[in-house]
């Protein structure tokens, strides 16, 4: 279960932007504190989302929560949200190493790796994830209304290893991956959504790799802030930004079935109604470039998120579907088509 | 079958009130003045509020709404594996009262979920119930 190794410059940018901040609440510091690290992988009849998250309690006192989430889809979702006894939670601050429970995430020798022994779902997955890419830091986004958030995203990794959904074991040999990491003191449920993507190819040859953002208010009125990424190789090729960016969304998907994590929150969340789009698109321009991107959702899952301050939910939408883009990058011909998962984040 | 499912519902009230009890005088309202009847597994029982809080009680009178279920239905509702829509249209879950009543149980469904999810001493509560259903299947 291993690859070529990463070059020593990549190492050395993960581990000074890529390790756990943890909650300033343990040493005194303000609480409202929320961190996660964030994987995907994309098997060839699989997906696999795996969330290790550490928030401080709002609505009551004690130390931080850290839960592990898992969604799987084969012939369908498999998921569910297991917070860990706090006596069986060992976080290193400074860097990726983390045991919950019976499962590990670290990262070392150039390398995440991660296995995860899930509780109540039956998936299990011993990964190891070689970046190809540079991690992107993207620190102080607005939130609206409260402290900024930061992010740090690795959009290409190469994956093996094995996962097992539902007692059926696939085997990965240079499968594709992503990664990012979000921290800040923000709370749910106020004056803000998310909607973010990326696309990677199934071929190691295509060098092309891409990830969107965009942060709004919650009524998705008014677009905060909005970026586009495009990695060529290792190396982000072209930036683009706000007003270079034009984001719209068509209709909307109804799903015939939505699997919601933690289950007990679809007693709450009930139905299938989303506001996820039907489809998706995107532009951006520069001097020199010009892309479209087109996502067309397939499937959703959700992540089912109690409010901090009132009755409300958060809902993360986790969307299957498909993505293509394509762009000329100064005279340089981008086409990129794969299966991808878009997040969503609204009420 | 021992009735299992009433001391952990009244140990889950008596968390919420110990550890969100901002949040459990909400279930406090959306029971208003009904005593409500619930029947797990056989065994019947009532919830009303009583000095401003919700608690189980052994008296029925002036019952006003009644649900019955399974353990194993509530398990698979919390689970995930049904809907509470499907689990009424199917059976498992039987729903009695006026309409106004009913209303007022589901809105104290989903109130008694949103406090539960915000009390950490819940899930010790959840594991143990399960705990001793899986015993005695």
């Amino acid at each position: 279960m291993s690859a070529a190794p990463i070059p020593g410059w990549l190492d050395q940018a993960i581990q000074r932007t890529d390790w756990f901040r943890r909650p300033p609440s343990r040493v005194g510091g303000p609480a409202g504190f929320k961190e996660w690290q964030h994987f995907c992988v994309y098997g060839r009849d699989f997906d696999l989302l795996l969330n290790v998250s550490e928030v401080d309690p709002v609505a009551s006192d004690g130390p931080p929560v850290v839960r592990l989430t898992t969604l799987a889809r084969y012939d369908r979702w498999f998921g569910d949200v297991e917070t860990i006894p706090a006596d069986e939670v060992d976080i290193r601050a400074g860097r990726v190493d983390a045991r919950l429970g019976e499962s590990t995430l670290r990262y070392a020798d150039g390398a995440y790796r991660l296995d995860v022994r899930c509780r109540s779902v039956p998936v299990r997955a011993q990964l190891e994830l070689r970046p190809v890419s540079m991690p992107a830091p993207i620190y102080n986004v607005t939130t609206g209304d409260g402290p900024p958030i930061h992010w740090v995203v690795i959009p290409r990794l190469v994956a093996h290893g094995e996962v097992t959904i539902d007692g059926v074991r696939h085997v990965l040999d240079g499968t594709p991956a992503y990664h990012d990491h979000n921290w800040g003191h923000f709370r749910w449920g106020r004056d803000f959504a998310w909607e973010w993507g990326f696309g990677l190819p199934q071929e190691a040859s295509n060098p092309w790799s891409f990830v969107f953002a965009r942060l709004s208010d919650r009524a998705l009125n008014r677009t905060r802030m909005q970026t586009l990424f495009l990695w060529r190789g290792r190396r982000v090729h072209r930036a683009f930004r706000d007003a270079n960016i034009r984001i719209r969304h068509h209709g909307l998907l109804r799903a015939d079935r939505v699997l919601k994590v933690p289950p007990v929150m679809g007693l709450i969340a009930r139905g299938t109604a989303t506001d996820v789009p039907a489809r998706m698109t995107i532009e951006a321009w520069s001097h020199d470039t010009r892309l479209e991107a087109e996502f067309t959702p397939v499937d959703v899952a959700q992540v089912v998120l109690p409010n901090d301050d009132d009755f409300g939910v958060t809902i993360i939408n986790e969307v299957a579907g498909e993505l293509a883009v394509e762009a000329d990058v100064a005279g340089d011909r981008v086409e990129l088509r794969c299966p991808t998962i878009f997040e969503f984040l609204g009420a | 079958m021992p009735d299992r499912f009433r001391p952990h519902l009244a140990r889950a009230l008596d968390t919420l009130q110990a550890e969100v009890p901002s949040l459990a005088s909400r279930l406090g309202r959306a029971v208003g003045e009904r005593v409500i009847e619930i029947e797990v597994d056989g065994a019947p029982f009532w919830v009303a509020v009583e000095a401003g809080r919700v608690r189980v009680r052994d008296d029925g009178a002036g019952c006003v709404a009644w649900g019955r279920a399974s353990g194993e239905t509530i398990d698979g509702l919390l689970a995930g594996r049904a809907s509470i829509e499907d689990a009424v249209m199917d059976g498992s879950v039987e729903l009695r009262g006026g309409l106004d009543d009913l209303v007022a149980l589901d809105e104290a469904l989903r109130v008694f979920i949103q406090c539960a999810v915000r009390a950490p001493g819940i899930l010790p509560i959840l594991a143990s119930w399960r705990a001793r259903r899986g015993g005695e299947s």
